[in-house]
C-alpha cells in the first residue's frame, strides 16, 4: 500500500511527528528527504536540520520506496495548481487593464473639445468665406459657455489642436504644434549642452581668467598682486542680512526715541 | 585752446562678444565675422579694415558656420537648424531655410559656387542646390553615426572630407556614398577617455585631406587609400580651426591656447623638387581659444573668444613693406556707440539689447531697443546729412523735406559725420583717415579743406589704425573741430598754419614751458592729445566741460570666459 506523503509544506515539520511514527515515519522522512533534496525555498530548510537529526537514529533502516505513480501523481498536481495561479493572475492582469483602457479613453474624451464644436469647425472651414465669420461666433459663443463648464480643459484643448486650417477671413493667427517646438529646442539644448563639454566641460585644462591675467604679475622681479586682487562678491548673503537689520534697527531707535 | 575740466566716464560697461566664426571673399577683399551673439559684421580689407556692414544678431541666430559663395552671397548656418542668407544690399536677412537635420554644425560652399553642403547634429550632410533666389534642397549623403562638425570640398568639386567625433569620412559627392572611414587616434601615441573631436578639416587637390582636432594633432592623410601619411602634434590643448591658401602652399591653424601656427610647403633641399609641410610660424597674439582663421593671399587672419580681430600681413607676400604690412588688431567697435544730450547732461549707451541713459554726476536709469545707422543733424534744425551703403553723402533739407545736395563720391566709406553750428558746414571723416569740410549753404569745399587736401595730411595722421567715430564742435569757436578716435583726441584749429611732413605732430610739452618765438613756430592746427585711452566717446558738454568715455582693455577681459591654463615656471 502506498502512503500518500504529506506535500512538502512551508512549515517546519516538527522532528517528533518523524520519530513518533516509526517505520512508516521513516518512509515518509525519506519522501521528505528526497523532496527537500530539490531546491526549494529557504523556509523549507528548517525541517532539513530537524531531518538529520532524525537520521541518526533511523538510518540504518532501508530507504523508503517511492513508486512511479505516486511521484507522477504530485507531479500532475504541481502542474495543475501552477496553471491555475497563472490562469488567475492573468485574468486579473486582464481585468486591470481593461479598466485603464477605459479610464483613458475617458480622460481623453473630456480633454478633447466636444463633438458638437469639432464638427461645426470642420464645417465652417468648407463653407463659404462669409458665412464662417457668423459661424465663429456661434462656436465662439459655445465655446465660452463650455468653459465656464468646464474651466481649464478647453486651454488643453486649444494647444492639443493640430495644424488647424485657418478660420474665417482675418488669417491673423496659425494653430501650431508645441511638441515639434519643443523636440526642437531640447535638440539644440543638446548640442548647446555637447559644446559647452567640450570646451569647458571636465578634462579640459581650463584656468580663471584673474589667473591667468596673474601669471605675468608673479614673474615680475618685484612680485605684484593679481590682477582683480579684491572680491568683492563675498559673503553676499551676510551682507544683505547686515544691511536689513540696520534698517530694522534704525526704525526701533527712531520709535523708541519718539517714545 | 583754453583748459577744460573733464569727466572721465569709465562704467560703460561695454564688452563684445567672441568671434565664431571667419570667411574671406577673395574676389571683393571682404572678410565676414561672425560673433557668438549673433551678429555678424562686413569688413573692407581694403579701405583700411575698416567695418563697413553690421547685421545686428540675435541669441536664436547664433552662428556655427559661415561661408561666402560666388563671392557674392553670403550664408551662415546655426544650431537653430536654419540657413540664412544675408542681403548686403538692404542690410537685412533675405530668408532662412530650415535644413531639417537638427542643428546644423558645418557648412562649405563647393568651389564652382552652385552647390552648398551642410553637416547636421544627426551625422546627416545634406546638399543644397543655389539657385539665384534661393536655395533648394537637392540629396541626402549616407548618414554618418555622429554629428559632422567639419567640411571641406576637394577643389575639383567631386570629393568631400567631413570630420566628425573620432573619424573623418571622405564622400563622393556623385554618388552620394562615404568611401573611406579614416579613424583618428584620441591622442597621440597614447589612450586617453575623451573623445577627439575633428574640429576642422582641409581637403588638398592632391588628394591630401588635412584635420585638426581637439587632441592637438595636425594630421594629413591620403583620402585615396584612406591612410594616415604624417602627424604633427602641435599643442596639449584642442586645435580648433584650419585655413588654406588659394595656391595651396601655405595653411594656418589655431589652437585653444591663442597661439596661430603658420604651415608652409617648403622643399626638402634647396634644389630638390620634393616638398613637405612644415611648421614655420608661431603667431601669440591672442589670449583665449582661437576659433576661427581664414588666409587670404597676403595675410593671415584669426579671431577667437578674446573678442580680438588680428590681421597678420605675412611679409613674402606682401609687395610693398610700408605701414600697411604691420599687424592690425581690431579690439574696439568703428561705430559710435555713446551718444551725449549736452544741455540736459545725459549720456546714452548703446548695448546689444538696450540702451542705458546715464545722467553725468548722478545714476541710472533705462530704456528700449533700436539700431543704428550714420547720421548728422545740424544744430538749428535745417540739415540733415545720411551716409549709407551707396557713394556719397546726402544733405536734405529737412523744413521743405527734399534732397539738398550730394558730396561727391569718394572711393572709401565714411566713418563720422557732423554739422557745424554756426557755419553749418558738413565734416566728414573717412576710413583712410582723410577728413573734408563742406559747406552745405554754398554746395561746395570748403576753402580750408582744399587747402589740407592739397597739401596733405600728415604721414603719422595717415598712419592711424583705428577709424575716427565721432566728431563736435565748440560753440563759441567756430574755428575748431574736436574729433576723436580710440586712441586719442584732436583739436584742430583752422585759424593756426597746417603742419608738413617735417613738423612734430604729436606735441607733448604744454606750451608754456616754451619762448613766444618757438610756439609760434611749431604751433600747427592740430593739437592732439593721447591722455585718455582706450576712447570710445569723447565730447565737448559746454564751454568748459568735456567728457571721456574709455574703456580699459583690462575691464574687457575680465569678462571673458575661462582661457586654457598655462604652466609658467616658477608660479
Amino acid at each position: 500500500m502506498v502512503q500518500l506523503r504529506p506535500r512538502a509544506s512551508r512549515a517546519p515539520v516538527s522532528a517528533s511527528a518523524m520519530v513518533d511514527e516509526g517505520q512508516p515515519a521513516s518512509e515518509e522522512e525519506a519522501e521528505h528527504g528526497l523532496l527537500l533534496g530539490q531546491p526549494s525555498s529557504g523556509a523549507a530548510a528548517e525541517p532539513l536540520e530537524e531531518d538529520e537529526e532524525g537520521d541518526d537514529e533511523l538510518d540504518d533502516e532501508a530507504p523508503e520506496e517511492l513508486t512511479f505513480a505516486s511521484a507522477q501523481a504530485e507531479a500532475k498536481e504541481e502542474e495543475r495548481r501552477v496553471r491555475e495561479t497563472v490562469r488567475r493572475d492573468k485574468t486579473l492582469l486582464k481585468e486591470k487593464r481593461k479598466r485603464r483602457e477605459e479610464l483613458f479613453i475617458e480622460q481623453k474624451k473630456r480633454k478633447l473639445l466636444p463633438d458638437t464644436i469639432l464638427e461645426k469647425l470642420t464645417t465652417a472651414s468648407q463653407t463659404s468665406v462669409k458665412k464662417s465669420p457668423a459661424k465663429l461666433k456661434e462656436v465662439n459663443l459655445q465655446k465660452k459657455n463650455e468653459e465656464c463648464e468646464k474651466g481649464s480643459d478647453s486651454k488643453k484643448a486649444k494647444e492639443k489642436v493640430q495644424k488647424v486650417q485657418t478660420v474665417g477671413q482675418n488669417k491673423s493667427y496659425l494653430a501650431v504644434r508645441l511638441k515639434d517646438q519643443d523636440l526642437r529646442d531640447s535638440r539644440q539644448e543638446a548640442a548647446k549642452a555637447f559644446i559647452q563639454n567640450c570646451l569647458y566641460g571636465p578634462g579640459t585644462n581650463r584656468t580663471t581668467v584673474n589667473k591667468f591675467l596673474s601669471l605675468d604679475n608673479k614673474r615680475l622681479p618685484v612680485k605684484k598682486a593679481a590682477a582683480q586682487f579684491l572680491n568683492n562678491a563675498w559673503a553676499s548673503q551676510k551682507k544683505q542680512n547686515a544691511k536689513r537689520f540696520k534698517r530694522r534697527w534704525m526704525v526701533r531707535k527712531m520709535k523708541t526715541s519718539k517714545n | 585752446m583754453g583748459e577744460f575740466k573733464v569727466h572721465r566716464v569709465r562704467f560703460f560697461n561695454y564688452v563684445p562678444s567672441g568671434i565664431r566664426c571667419v570667411a574671406y571673399n577673395n574676389q571683393t577683399n571682404r572678410l565676414a565675422v561672425s560673433r557668438t551673439d549673433g551678429t555678424v559684421e562686413i569688413y573692407n580689407l581694403s579701405a583700411n579694415y575698416f567695418q563697413e556692414k553690421f547685421f545686428p544678431g540675435h541669441e536664436s541666430r547664433a552662428t556655427e558656420a559661415l561661408c561666402w559663395a560666388n563671392g557674392q552671397r553670403l550664408f551662415s548656418a546655426g544650431l537653430n537648424g536654419e540657413i540664412i542668407e544675408y542681403d548686403l544690399q538692404a542690410l537685412n536677412i533675405k530668408y532662412a531655410v530650415d535644413a531639417f537635420g537638427g542643428p546644423i554644425w558645418s557648412m562649405a560652399a563647393s568651389p564652382n559656387g552652385s552647390q552648398l553642403l551642410v553637416g547636421c547634429e544627426d551625422g546627416s550632410v545634406k546638399l543644397f542646390q543655389i539657385t539665384p533666389d534661393k536655395i533648394q534642397f537637392e540629396r541626402n549623403f549616407d548618414r554618418q553615426k555622429s554629428r559632422i562638425l567639419s567640411l571641406s570640398w576637394h577643389p575639383a568639386g567631386t570629393h568631400i572630407a567631413a570630420g566628425s567625433i573620432d573619424y573623418i569620412s571622405v564622400f563622393d559627392v556623385k554618388s552620394g556614398s562615404a568611401i573611406h572611414k579614416m579613424l583618428v587616434d584620441r591622442q597621440y601615441m597614447g589612450v586617453s577617455k575623451r573623445k577627439c573631436i575633428i574640429w576642422g578639416v582641409a581637403f588638398l587637390s592632391d588628394g591630401t585631406v588635412i584635420s585638426v582636432d581637439s587632441a592637438g594633432k595636425v594630421q594629413f592623410w591620403d583620402s585615396a587609400t584612406g591612410t594616415l601619411v604624417k602627424n604633427h602634434l602641435i599643442a596639449n590643448t584642442d586645435v580648433q580651426s584650419i585655413a588654406i591658401s588659394d595656391q595651396e602652399d601655405s595653411f594656418v591653424v589655431g589652437t585653444a591656447e591663442g597661439t596661430v601656427f603658420h604651415f608652409q610647403l617648403v622643399s626638402v633641399t634647396s634644389n630638390s623638387s620634393e616638398k613637405q609641410w612644415v611648421r614655420t610660424k608661431p603667431f601669440q597674439h591672442h589670449t583665449h581659444d582661437v576659433r576661427a582663421v581664414a588666409h587670404s593671399p597676403i595675410a593671415l587672419i584669426s579671431g577667437g573668444t578674446d573678442t580680438h580681430l588680428v590681421i597678420r600681413p605675412l611679409m613674402e607676400k606682401v609687395e610693398v613693406k610700408n605701414y600697411d604690412a604691420a599687424l592690425r588688431k581690431i579690439t574696439f567697435p568703428h561705430r559710435r556707440l555713446v551718444s551725449c544730450a549736452k544741455k540736459k547732461q545725459l549720456l546714452l549707451f548703446q548695448f546689444a539689447h538696450h540702451l542705458e541713459l546715464w545722467r553725468l554726476g548722478s545714476t541710472v536709469a533705462t530704456g528700449t531697443v533700436e539700431s543704428m545707422c550714420l547720421l548728422a543733424v545740424s544744430p538749428d534744425g535745417n540739415w540733415l546729412a545720411a551716409s549709407g551703403t551707396s557713394a556719397g553723402v546726402h544733405v536734405y533739407n529737412v523744413k521743405q523735406l527734399k534732397l539738398h545736395c550730394t558730396v561727391p563720391a569718394y572711393n572709401f566709406p565714411v566713418t563720422a559725420l557732423a554739422i557745424a553750428p554756426n557755419t553749418n558746414n558738413l565734416v566728414i571723416a573717412h576710413s583712410d583717415q582723410q577728413v573734408f569740410e563742406y559747406s552745405i549753404p554754398d554746395k561746395q569745399y570748403t576753402q580750408w579743406s582744399r587747402t589740407i587736401q592739397k597739401q596733405g595730411f600728415h604721414h603719422l595722421w595717415l598712419q592711424r589704425d583705428t577709424p575716427i567715430t565721432h566728431i563736435s564742435f565748440h560753440p563759441k569757436r567756430p574755428m575748431h573741430i574736436l574729433l576723436h578716435d580710440a586712441y586719442m583726441f584732436c583739436i584742430i584749429d583752422k585759424s593756426l598754419p597746417l603742419p608738413n611732413d617735417k613738423t612734430l605732430l604729436y606735441n607733448p610739452l604744454p606750451p608754456t614751458n616754451e619762448s613766444d618765438i618757438i610756439r609760434r613756430r611749431t604751433a600747427h592746427a592740430f593739437k592732439i592729445s593721447k591722455k585718455y585711452k582706450p576712447l570710445l566717446f569723447m565730447d565737448l558738454l559746454d564751454e568748459r566741460t568735456l567728457v571721456a568715455v574709455e574703456r580699459p582693455l583690462d575691464d574687457i577681459i575680465a569678462q571673458l570666459p575661462p582661457p586654457i591654463k598655462k604652466k609658467k615656471f616658477g608660479t
